[in-house]
């Protein structure tokens, strides 16, 4: 078993860090959305607005899901905060023999 | 409505709306770069963790971080491609109006000419008339004598007149004729600008076609399936093995087809805009750089730049005729390649072996030709935005590297698919061929047999 070395109270900052940057690339997945559509808005009839469109809706999408992403790796690591200090809270607890 | 004259219109798309938008997307890709490199630096704040979990949790968020970085790059590019669109809409939309200028004013010009045309053959008929009628009594008047002073008075003004008239009348015809000229130069520097505005809306679809495929799979997983990317490694060993397989034929054919299109849009672009500067009687270079164009062509006269558009379009043609007879080859050849395969079998009847030759080998080399031009057409696009922080050559060098890559992993991705779907064909194909040779009842069981194929590949 490889050695584990841990301080839960920091992978629950960590969480609290992973799920504001989820916020913040959502944030700028709609910003990216909301640009794109106005670009192909403002392409005119050359036939590049639908190009634009596609790209700002892949590109957001993609955010998206990295966002989702980065929100349960957060989330994972606050369980896992949760978990080590549990694990370890029970083994204190544990009668001697 | 677009403003629009004499078939003159300027093109349509709001310039300042697409740069406002490009400096947006600038900001969008450093603020995704903000949130990579804080994505980066997560694993180090977890003070002194240790095990197998750290060492995941600081894989995924340097996948995850590459991911936005990935996504940083892309809007980067889009920001570019934004940025050059609006100015080229720009030069397009002011050129095309200095063009409606012009025209309206040549057709005034014509309008008052043709009007001083029939004004001064007006005034020569009634100087005619006038002469006419002095002629006629001094005719009368010189049987009793002398003629009367006056007659002969009359007769000298109108004659005066009409050469006036004469005069006027020639005068106008020079200036309708020129005015005519001006008008054809105005329609045709409007012709100009709306190709330009093609053009350059051509070149942003590009760029950002390119940032969209492959990119956002790329960015969300860290890089594109791995069975893509061996495949088109595999595919690249084959295809320089064997060029005249269906891969082979799509990466040749699509790279040659790529790098012809990309040579016509410089060659019309460079063109316009020299074009653009020759007709408001600059002499500035494209980007502020001497081109080739500038070096072998010099000043660019109304000759040169028709040449040039001609042979644009003769460019594109040969690339189309390429890569139909490429698509053609890949087909035959990957009938040839099933035939090879099945002719030593002893378990196939004839009939079997012609029907799977006729389906399989179609299917497949169709598959793998197609796939492969779609990846040779996005990695090309790639390429040349890649390349065109160098005008011309690093555009070209850009598509000729894009395109063969592309073509590798297209074409890879598509023998994939065409290994893995081939059962359908092979089964339609065979049964086609043994139903075609028996009966005609059998031809409906065959139908039902695709319907059932189809049915069982419909995901809906």
């Amino acid at each position: 078993m490889p050695r584990i070395e841990v301080q839960p109270d920091l992978l629950s900052a960590g969480d609290a860090r992973q799920s504001a940057l989820a916020a913040h690339l959502a944030e700028l997945s709609t910003q990216l959305r909301s640009t794109t559509a106005d670009a192909a808005g403002a392409a005119g009839d050359g036939g590049a607005g639908s190009s634009i469109a596609f790209f700002g809706h892949a590109w957001s999408s993609a955010l998206d899901v990295l966002a989702d992403t980065v929100a349960m790796r957060g989330s994972n690591l606050g369980v896992a905060a949760g978990a080590y200090l549990a694990t370890d809270q029970a083994v204190v607890r544990r009668p001697g023999p | 409505m677009p403003e629009s004259f004499a078939g003159i219109t300027v093109p349509e798309g709001e310039a300042g709306e697409l740069r406002s938008a490009a400096k947006a997307l600038s900001g969008l890709s450093h603020d995704l770069e903000l949130a990579a490199r804080a994505l980066d630096n997560q694993p180090t704040m977890l003070g002194g963790w240790v095990g197998p979990a750290s060492v995941a949790y600081a894989g995924a968020c340097l996948v995850s971080s590459g991911g936005v970085r990935a996504g940083a790059s892309a809007a980067r590019a889009g920001a570019g491609a934004l940025r050059r669109f609006g100015e080229g809409l720009q030069f397009a939309q002011r050129d095309a109006r200095h063009a409606i200028a012009q025209a309206r004013d040549a057709q005034h010009r014509i309008d008052r000419a043709a009007h001083a045309i029939a004004d001064a053959r007006a005034r020569a008929a009634a100087a005619a008339a006038r002469d006419s009628a002095a002629a006629s009594k001094i005719a009368l008047t010189s049987v009793v004598g002398v003629p009367p002073p006056d007659a002969v008075a009359e007769q000298a003004r109108a004659r005066s007149d009409a050469a006036a008239a004469e005069l006027d009348g020639a005068g106008a015809q020079r200036e309708l004729e020129e005015a005519r000229a001006d008008l054809a130069r105005a329609k045709a520097a409007g012709r100009r600008a709306t190709e330009h505005a093609h053009a350059v809306a051509r070149a942003a679809a590009a760029a950002f076609d390119a940032a969209s495929g492959g990119g956002p799979a790329a960015g969300a997983n860290g890089g594109p399936p791995s069975g893509v990317r061996d495949g088109g490694w595999v595919a690249l060993a084959r295809a320089l093995g064997s060029p005249l397989t269906g891969a082979g034929l799509a990466l040749i054919t699509g790279a040659v087809e790529q790098n012809l299109n990309l040579a016509a849009n410089d060659l019309r672009k460079l063109f316009m805009f020299q074009g653009g500067e020759m007709m408001s009687g600059g002499s500035r270079l494209v980007n502020g750089r001497r081109t080739w164009v500038t070096r072998y062509v010099g000043s660019v006269t109304e000759e040169a730049y028709d040449r040039a558009m001609k042979v644009a379009d003769r460019l594109e043609k040969v690339g189309r005729r390429v890569k139909f007879a490429g698509g053609l080859l890949g087909v035959v050849t990957g009938a040839a390649d099933q035939y090879s395969d099945d002719s030593g079998r002893k378990d196939l009847s004839t009939t079997d072996k012609v029907g799977r030759v006729a389906a399989i080998g179609a299917y497949k080399g169709a598959v793998s030709y197609g796939g492969g031009l779609v990846g040779a057409g996005a990695g090309a696009a790639y390429g040349a935005a890649i390349g065109s922080a160098v005008p011309v050559a690093g555009t070209a060098v850009g598509a000729a590297v894009g395109a063969v890559i592309g073509g590798v992993i297209g074409s890879g991705a598509g023998e994939f698919i065409a290994d893995k779907t081939k059962g359908i064909p092979l089964a339609v194909g065979a049964r086609a061929a043994n139903i075609a040779v028996d009966s005609a009842k059998a031809a409906e069981d065959v139908v039902k047999g695709a319907g059932k194929v189809l049915d069982s590949i419909n995901p809906f």
